[in-house]
C-alpha cells in the first residue's frame, strides 16, 4: 500500500486515439517512459512497454512474448486473421515460422540481394528522369512511392505495365491492416484480386523457374520443404505491403528530416553520399515508419515493480524506446553524426561490436525484419541518386505540417502526406 | 486467372465473390472473414470509436441495436474486446464459469492481494440481510420526512443516492456524523475501478483513508449485529473490511432507484399502475432493470482459447457483455423499447442463476455469476442480494409515496440518463421534482 502515496501523474488513455498523438506522440512517450514504464491501459485493454531496454528485452524474450494471437498448432486451422492471408507474421514462435522464414530470408541478403543492385540503380534513374526537368518535385508521390514497388515487381519479373495496379493493391492491403471494418473488407478484396492475378504466374514459375525472385521463392527449399502455393501467395502480399509501403515511407521520411528537421545536414549528405546510410539509420531511430509492435504474454511478467498478467496484449513502443534518454544522448535531436548510435547494418541480435546501441526500428530477435538490408540499400541508393542529379534542393513551402500517423481507423505507417522540393537540375 | 465461382450480394449490398481456392483451402481464410462472408456482411455499419463516444454515454441503445442485430459478437479492435449483445449469448457467458472469468475489482487497482473478500461468508451475509431488514423502514422514513417538509427536491440525489449510502452506512455501523465523509470516500473508491487513471489515483487514496477509518472500529468490535462485527469475529482486519466493501455491488440500489423514478415520472400511466400496489411496484423495479439497467455491461475474460458465436476467442480475450443490449433484445421481449410495468413476457422472480420459474426471461442487471444448481435459495442462506436489493428499493419507494403526493418533474428540468464516463453506471443523476406533503 505504501506505493499508493508515490503514484505517478495519471495519463488519460484516450490520448492514444487523439489527433495530437497521431501528429506528435513523443511527449506522451516520454511520460510513459518516465512515469509508467509499465502502463496498463484498461480503456484499450492492453499494456504498454516503452523504455529502450524493456522493449529490447521483450523482443529478445520470445518465450514470454508471443507474436501470434492464435496458436498455430491449435485445434483450428485458421491460418491468419490477416489481410495478407497466411504469412509468417502470424505464425508466432512455432516451427512453422522458422521453416517459412528460413526458406525466404536468404533471398534478401548477401549475394542474392547484390544481384538486384544494378536494377535498383536503373529504376531510380528512370523515376528521377520523369521529373528532373521540372525544377520541383513532390517527393511522396513522384519519387518515394515510385521506387520500391517498381523494384519489387522487377525483382519478381512481373509485367511492368501493371505496376500501377500493384501500387493500388498494396495501399489497400496496408489500409486493411488498420482495423477499420470497411478497410479490412477492401483490403481482402484487393488481396483476392491480387491472388487471382499471380496464381497462374506462380504455377508457371514453379514449373519453369527463372532467375527472378518469384521463381526463387517458388522453388526455394529447406531440407526438401518448399512453400505451398498458398504460402507463396501470402508471402507475396506481405512482400508487396511490408517491403513496398515501408520503404516508400522511409524514403519520404529521410527527405523530410533533411529538408525540415535538420536542413544544415542536407549539405553534409550531398557532399558525402556515404552518409545516406547514416540518414537512414538516424531516421529509423528518430521517427521510424513503424512505431509499435504487438505481443501476447505467455506467462506473468514481472517488471518495474509491476506484473503483466499471462495472456495480456502488450504494445512495444519501439518509437518510444528509440527516444529513450537511457540509451541515447540528446534523443530528441535528429543528428546523422551521432556517436552513440550504431550506424552500420543492423542485425537481429541488436548487439554490435562497436558497443553502441542500435535503433529498434526493425525489431530485434526472432521476428527481426527480413528486408532490413534491402530497405537500407534501396533507400540509400534511391536517395543518393536523387541528390546526385539535383543542385541546391530546398523545401518549396516553409511551413510543413510534419510527419503524422494516418487516421486511427485507416491503418498504415507514419509519413508526411506531401513533401514539395524545388531544385536546379 | 482463377475462375469466379459465384457472386453474392451481401445483406448490406457488398458483393462478395467466391473464388476457387476458397473452398479448396479452407485454412487460409481468416475465420472472422469466413464468418462474415458466410452471412454476407461487413462491419461497415458501426465504428468502434462510436462505442466510446458521448452519444454512447447518453443513449447507448441505438448503437447497441446495430451490434445486436448485425454483429452479435463484434470484434472491437479499439477496445481490444468482443461485444456480446444478444440476450441468450450474454446469459450463456454469465453462466459459463468454466470458460469465462470475472476479475475482482482489486484487479483494476493492481492490488490483488489486498485483504480478503468476506462478503460471501455466511455470518456476514446474515448480518447484512438482517441489518437491511432492520433499518430499511427507518432510513427511508427519515429521508421521506425530510423531503416532505421541503415541498420540492431531487429524487436522484436526495432520495436514491442518499438512501443507498445511508443504508450502507448502517450495515457497516458508520455513525450518522460520519456518513457524508464515508459516502464520499466509498464513491471515490468505487469510481476508481474505472479505466480512467485520475479516478483510479483518487480511488487509491480513498482506499487508504477508509482503511485508516475502519482501523479503530474493527479493533473495538465485538458481538454487534452489523457486518463489521461479523467480520471482526472472523478475524478480519481493516483491509478485509475495505476489500469486502469494495467488492460489494454499489450501483444497483442507487442506480435502479433513480432510473425507476425517472421512468415512472416520464410515463404517468405506468406510474399510476405502479403506485396502486406493492406487487406492481416490484414489477416496475424489475421492468426498470430491464428497460434501463444501471450497469449496462460487465466484462468477462476467456480463461483459455474457446470457440463461441462463430468465432475463435483467444485466451485472455475480454468480452463486454452488454446487459443493455440484451435487455432490449426483440427475440426475447416484445416491444423491448417500451417501458411497461405489467409486462407479460418477463419473469417476475429474481434471476438467480437464470432460473426462470415461469419459463420467461428476466431482465439482466449486474453480473449474475454462475447459475445456482438450486432453483430456490438454500435454507441456510439468506435471500439473494438481488432479491434483497429489489425488496428494499420497493419498500423505500412505497414509504416515499406514503409521505408525498402529486409528484411531478420540476418545471424546466430535463432529466436524462447518462454514464459519467464510458463504462460507468448509466443512470439518472438529477431528477428535480415538485410534490406536496401527505
Amino acid at each position: 500500500m505504501s506505493e499508493a502515496t508515490s503514484m505517478p501523474p495519471p495519463l488519460d488513455p484516450r490520448v492514444f486515439d487523439s489527433e495530437e498523438f497521431q501528429k506528435d506522440p513523443f511527449p506522451i512517450y516520454k511520460q510513459l517512459r518516465n512515469h509508467h514504464p509499465i502502463y496498463h491501459d484498461r480503456f484499450h485493454n492492453r499494456w504498454i512497454i516503452s523504455r529502450y531496454w524493456d522493449v529490447d528485452g521483450a523482443f529478445q524474450d520470445n518465450d514470454s512474448f508471443d507474436r501470434a494471437m492464435y496458436k498455430p498448432d491449435g485445434p483450428y486451422d485458421f491460418g491468419s486473421r490477416h489481410v495478407f492471408g497466411p504469412n509468417i507474421l502470424e505464425y508466432g514462435n512455432s516451427d512453422e515460422h522458422r521453416r517459412l522464414r528460413n526458406i525466404v530470408a536468404g533471398q534478401f541478403v548477401g549475394q542474392k540481394l547484390q544481384d538486384f543492385i544494378p536494377m535498383i540503380h536503373q529504376i531510380s534513374e528512370e523515376v528521377i528522369d520523369r521529373f528532373i526537368d521540372n525544377g520541383e518535385v513532390e517527393i511522396v508521390s513522384e519519387f518515394a512511392s515510385q521506387v520500391p514497388i517498381r523494384v519489387i515487381s522487377n525483382m519478381m519479373a512481373l509485367p511492368r505495365e501493371d505496376e500501377d495496379t500493384f501500387v493500388e493493391w498494396y495501399q489497400l492491403l496496408i489500409a486493411g491492416l488498420g482495423f477499420g471494418g470497411e478497410h479490412l473488407m477492401r483490403g481482402l478484396q484487393a488481396r483476392n484480386d491480387m491472388w487471382d492475378y499471380i496464381d497462374p504466374l506462380i504455377k508457371e514459375r514453379s514449373k519453369n523457374p527463372g532467375e527472378d525472385l518469384l521463381s526463387r521463392i517458388c522453388v526455394a527449399e529447406i531440407e526438401g520443404s518448399r512453400m505451398t502455393i498458398e504460402e507463396v501467395k501470402g508471402f507475396i502480399s506481405l512482400l508487396l505491403a511490408a517491403g513496398g509501403d515501408t520503404t516508400e515511407k522511409a524514403i519520404a521520411n529521410m527527405w523530410y528530416h533533411l529538408l525540415y528537421t535538420q536542413p544544415d545536414q542536407l549539405q553534409d549528405v550531398i557532399d558525402n553520399p556515404e552518409l545516406w546510410e547514416n540518414v537512414f539509420t538516424e531516421m529509423m531511430r528518430y521517427d521510424p515508419v513503424v512505431h509499435a509492435q504487438f505481443r501476447y504474454t505467455t506467462r506473468e511478467i514481472e517488471l518495474h515493480n509491476d506484473v503483466i498478467p499471462e495472456r495480456a496484449g502488450v504494445i512495444l513502443y519501439l518509437g518510444a524506446g528509440n527516444r529513450d534518454e537511457r540509451a541515447f544522448k540528446d534523443p530528441d535531436t535528429f543528428n546523422i553524426h551521432r556517436d552513440d548510435l550504431h550506424m552500420g547494418r543492423e542485425n537481429r541480435s541488436g548487439r554490435y561490436k562497436d558497443g553502441k546501441n542500435g535503433h529498434l526500428g526493425f525489431g530485434i530477435g526472432q521476428h527481426f525484419c527480413m528486408g532490413y538490408a534491402m530497405a537500407r540499400q534501396e533507400s540509400a541508393i534511391a536517395c543518393s541518386k536523387l541528390a546526385e542529379r539535383i543542385k541546391n534542393p530546398k523545401p518549396k513551402i516553409a511551413d510543413h505540417p510534419g510527419i503524422s500517423s494516418p487516421n486511427i481507423d485507416s491503418g498504415g505507417f507514419r509519413s508526411p502526406q506531401e513533401l514539395r522540393m524545388t531544385f536546379e537540375s | 486467372m482463377a475462375a469466379v465461382k459465384e457472386e453474392v450480394a451481401g445483406r448490406n449490398g457488398i458483393v462478395i465473390r467466391r473464388r476457387e481456392y476458397d473452398s479448396d483451402t479452407p485454412g487460409y481464410r481468416t475465420y472472422e472473414v469466413y464468418q462474415r462472408e458466410r452471412v454476407g456482411e461487413s462491419t461497415e455499419k458501426i465504428k468502434p470509436i462510436q462505442l466510446v463516444s458521448d452519444d454512447y454515454r447518453r443513449t447507448p441503445y441505438p448503437l447497441l441495436e446495430i451490434l445486436r442485430e448485425n454483429y452479435p459478437c463484434y470484434r472491437d479492435w479499439l477496445a481490444n474486446s468482443y461485444w456480446i449483445s444478444q440476450y441468450n449469448d450474454v446469459t450463456s457467458i454469465f453462466a459459463d464459469d468454466a470458460n469465462f472469468e470475472t476479475r475482482p475489482k482489486t484487479y483494476c487497482y493492481h492490488i490483488e492481494d489486498f485483504g480478503r473478500d468476506l462478503g460471501n461468508e455466511l455470518s456476514v451475509l446474515n448480518a447484512e440481510a438482517s441489518c437491511i431488514e432492520e433499518h430499511t423502514a427507518e432510513v427511508a422514513t427519515n429521508i421521506a420526512t425530510d423531503l416532505a417538509e421541503k415541498g420540492n427536491g431531487d429524487l436522484a440525489t436526495e432520495f436514491a443516492a442518499r438512501f443507498a449510502i445511508d443504508l450502507l452506512a448502517k450495515r457497516y455501523d458508520v455513525p450518522e456524523s460520519d456518513i457524508s465523509e464515508f459516502g464520499a470516500r466509498y464513491w471515490r473508491m468505487q469510481r476508481g475501478t474505472s479505466w480512467e487513471p485520475r479516478l483510479q489515483d483518487d480511488g487509491m487514496k480513498a482506499i487508504n483513508e477508509l482503511v485508516a477509518y475502519f482501523k479503530p472500529a474493527v479493533a473495538a468490535k465485538k458481538g454487534g449485529p452489523d457486518m463489521v462485527s461479523a467480520m471482526a469475529e472472523l478475524g478480519a482486519g481493516p483491509e478485509d473490511v475495505v476489500r469486502t466493501l469494495l467488492e460489494g455491488d454499489h450501483q444497483t440500489l442507487h442506480g435502479a432507484l433513480a432510473n425507476m423514478w425517472y421512468l415512472l415520472l416520464m410515463h404517468p400511466t405506468e406510474f399510476e399502475k405502479a403506485r396502486s400496489d406493492k406487487r406492481l411496484m416490484k414489477l416496475a423495479y424489475l421492468e426498470t432493470v430491464r428497460h434501463s439497467t444501471p450497469v449496462i455491461s460487465a466484462d468477462r475474460f476467456a480463461r483459455h482459447e474457446v470457440e463461441r458465436f462463430g468465432r475463435l476467442l483467444p485466451a485472455g480475450a475480454r468480452l463486454i457483455c452488454s446487459a443493455a443490449a440484451a435487455n432490449r433484445d426483440p427475440r426475447i421481449f416484445s416491444d423491448p423499447d417500451k417501458f411497461i410495468v405489467d409486462r407479460r413476457d418477463m419473469c417476475q422472480r429474481e434471476p438467480r442463476g437464470h432460473y426462470r420459474a415461469d419459463g420467461l426471461a428476466t431482465g439482466i442487471t449486474f453480473g449474475l455469476g454462475k447459475p445456482s444448481v438450486h432453483p430456490a435459495v438454500p435454507e441456510d442462506r439468506p435471500v439473494s442480494r438481488y432479491a434483497i436489493t429489489r425488496d428494499t428499493a420497493v419498500a423505500a419507494s412505497m414509504i416515499l409515496l406514503d409521505h408525498i403526493g402529486g409528484l411531478q418533474i420540476a418545471e424546466g428540468a430535463s432529466p436524462h440518463l447518462i454514464s459519467l464516463t464510458v463504462g460507468e453506471m448509466h443512470a439518472c443523476w438529477n431528477l428535480p421534482v415538485t410534490f406536496r406533503k401527505n
